[in-house]
């Protein structure tokens, strides 16, 4: 231990970190627990997952360092590839579904009525019931042995159906359960964007001749152009990273033509006790939904002219 | 004097919280937490049945209570390999015999041994299925609580009604079938998906491959439901469709599914395991017009082998009471609590539990003691390795692309046993 000199015992000037910590230790405090919370909850486990995803497991323990051979085995697994389109097409059909439609909900939700308040809560009544609930109301109500819309359907024109018998329309149905499921989401978010669009815009519009298809092409559309972009991208997540919904309804069949990516994660990490290639198929599914995000930022997101 | 009376006062205080202390441990009771898939309320007898055991032996003694955690039957295994990944786990654990080897292989739970050790004889001896069962590597790793066997189930008021006898035959199982199909009603029907981890197709399709003459596995553990027994299971699947005994809408119903049209009386008849007897009959559409009989075989002379199997109790890898956690799988397992389940249509495990009066002077426990006799002289019980679930998994699909899509019966057997058997 040398002893202390002259020089050292003059304070040094703070650092940059110091300054910065002394003049925002407030904030730093607040935000703190919240940063470490997403550290501990969002950032560990993808670091983690992408360790467990070169080793291979045995149920919950590494076995092995096997380097990207998951990854390897995963490309060639024709399983993958089915579910990957699969995942294409459920969440690209349930897209082209819901945005118009919760559009237009939105719309005639902004317009004035008496009944509006009630219009309100019926809208977002889906909304409030669980996926689990949904999936199994509605596998109740297509049942094809016993399900009331089967019956129904059998007693107006004497067909049988066995919608969830049928690999298309299983997919069919998932799709609209799925959009029964999440447009009050969507519808939500419009009608909050639609009601920050001031009616002078649409009077000015009125006054230069634009009829209601130019007003709404030419001055609700580009006004509500952020919040569609939200919503776009907050309902690809949902709809790629979908399980409940789809483990539920159909459980990935019938022959497999409803099993998505996530759902797959789920059977190779929990039903085969495959973690690492579950890991490494998680891993994969989370830089698609980032190539997805990333898209629509550039597209939507850009401004128009 | 008055320092005198505050000494007094504290010593007193002191002797005090020593007495409470000494009486707290003395009636401090450790907590035995046991995993099932059961639950203690709701419609099933069995809940009734196993909150009765759970606060008879809560009372029976002081030294343990005995906590009941009800995980659904499709999620108990993941959540006890996760829980004892990460240290934790329950003392007691209800695995389905089939389950046994998975939970062996991830080392979910562990020997009993030395704890049976202890017992004699008349205890080790009493199981209708043999304690060397529940054997593996030597080590006996779980007594069984409860026997089943599977069952042709048929609705009594349907088969009257359409004026047609129980059937004997597979064939005739088929024409019969075919006579109870109406628009609103399917003749025969059994879970064809994937879900409730296909349990519905490894199930009904068993008995059958046992009466073809097949197996599921041969010794170096490869599947064998690609033999011609297996074909000959799937072409009679396949008639059943074509000769409208059944619909092809099967192949979107899990297990339970064929439970909710059978008791709804959608469902003439089905497959089904002799624990669900009871739940089915609680249905106020059902009643007593759910009747069984043995599952038919391909010929006259006998049925279809009976495929046995049960739930058992072990103890998990993290339990640090296993004293406790033994005194509670013997009371289980004791003739009390089997007579308990057994009124809610359980067939008992224990032999001795079959000499009590229940089993003949009351129709419920008639009833189960001829289960027992079908099980005793044409049950068979059939080793499930660890990745019993792949398999079953496997065959629903095979059963789905013959039903769907028209494929040959041993095209999608050798599709379903190549994917399994990769590998192996």
């Amino acid at each position: 231990m040398t002893a202390m000199s002259g020089q050292d015992s003059v304070a040094a000037p703070p650092s940059r970190l110091a300054a910065a910590l002394s003049a925002h230790g407030l904030a730093v405090l607040f935000i703190g627990p919240a940063i470490l919370l997403v550290v501990l909850v969002s950032i560990y486990p993808v670091f983690d997952a992408m360790s467990l995803s070169l080793y291979a497991t045995k149920y919950a323990e590494k076995a092995g360092f096997v380097g990207l051979k998951n990854y390897i085995d995963l490309a060639h697994n024709p399983v993958v590839w089915h579910a990957g389109v699969n995942s294409l097409v459920y969440t690209i059909g349930s897209l082209l579904l819901v945005l118009p439609f919760s559009l237009g909900v939105a719309l005639l939700l902004n317009r004035q009525s008496k009944m509006q308040g009630v219009l309100r809560t019926v809208a977002i009544l889906p909304w409030v019931v669980s996926q689990t609930v949904t999936a199994l109301l509605w596998a109740w109500l297509l049942n094809a042995d016993f399900g009331p819309v089967t019956y129904g359907i059998d007693a107006i024109g004497g067909v049988r159906t066995a919608i969830l018998a049928s690999p298309t329309w299983a997919m069919v149905a998932l799709v609209g359960i799925n959009v029964w499921s999440s447009y009050p989401q969507a519808t939500l978010l419009m009608l909050a964007a639609l009601q920050t669009i001031p009616r002078d815009l649409y009077e000015a519009a009125y006054i230069d001749g634009a009829g209601p298809i130019t007003s709404f092409l030419y001055v609700t559309i580009p006004l509500i152009r952020s919040t569609l972009l939200v919503v776009v991208i907050q309902l690809t997540l949902l709809y790629f990273n979908m399980v409940t919904l789809v483990y539920v309804f159909t459980g990935g069949g019938p022959l497999a033509s409803t099993e998505t990516l996530a759902l797959l994660v789920l059977k190779i990490s929990f039903e085969s006790w495959n973690l690492g290639q579950g890991a490494a198929l998680g891993l994969i599914v989370t830089v698609i939904n980032l190539v997805f995000s990333l898209f629509y930022i550039r597209t939507l997101g850009r401004p128009k002219g | 004097m008055k320092i005198c009376i505050r000494n007094g006062l504290v010593k007193l205080l002191f002797a005090s919280l020593i007495l409470c202390a000494a009486a707290t441990a003395a009636y401090a009771q450790t907590t035995l937490k046991m995993w099932t898939f059961l639950a203690t309320s709701g419609t099933d007898p069995r809940a009734t049945a196993l909150k009765h055991v759970a606060d008879g032996f809560n009372k029976s003694q002081k030294e343990y209570v005995v906590e009941i955690e009800s995980i659904p039957y499709a999620r108990i295994d993941n959540n006890v390999i996760q829980a004892t990944a990460a240290g934790q786990g329950p003392d007691i654990l209800n695995v389905y015999s089939d389950q046994l080897a998975l939970h062996v292989a991830a080392k979910t739970i562990v020997p009993l041994d030395d704890l049976l050790a202890k017992e004699p004889a008349t205890f080790l001896n009493d199981f209708v299925t043999k304690l060397d069962f529940f054997t593996f590597d030597g080590k006996k790793m779980a007594v069984p609580w409860e026997t089943r066997v599977w069952m042709l189930w048929y609705r009594a008021d349907l088969l009257k009604n359409a004026g047609v006898g129980v059937p004997k035959t597979l064939d005739e199982l088929t024409a019969t079938g075919a006579k109870l199909s109406t628009d609103q009603i399917m003749g025969f029907g059994f879970g064809a998906s994937t879900g409730s981890l296909g349990a519905g197709a490894i199930e009904t399709f068993t008995p059958l491959l046992w009466a073809a003459g097949g197996d599921l596995f041969d010794a170096s553990g490869k599947t064998t439901i690609n033999s011609p027994a297996g074909v000959r299971v799937m072409t009679w699947i396949r008639d059943l469709v074509a000769k409208k005994a059944m619909r092809q809408s099967v192949i979107s119903m899990s297990i339970d599914d064929t439970m909710s049209s059978f008791k709804a009386g959608t469902t003439a008849m089905t497959f089904m395991g002799s624990y669900r007897v009871a739940a089915g009959r609680a249905a106020s559409a059902t009643g007593p017009n759910l009747q069984t009989a043995p599952i038919p075989g391909f010929t006259a002379d006998k049925p279809s082998p009976a495929r046995l199997a049960g739930q058992t109790l072990t103890i998990g890898a993290n339990s640090k009471n296993r004293e406790g956690a033994w005194r509670f799988i013997k009371y289980y397992t004791s003739t009390e609590s089997q007579l308990a389940f057994a009124a809610a249509g359980v067939m008992p495990s224990r032999i001795s539990t079959y000499e009590n009066a229940f089993f003949t002077d009351n129709p419920a426990g008639q009833e189960v003691r001829s289960w027992t006799a079908y099980a005793r002289t044409y049950g068979r019980i059939g080793r499930t390795p660890s990745d019993f679930n792949k398999l079953s998994e496997e065959l629903a699909k095979a059963i789905q692309s013959v039903l769907a899509q028209n494929v040959d019966p041993k095209q999608a057997l050798d599709t379903a046993a190549a994917a399994y058997n990769a590998g192996k």
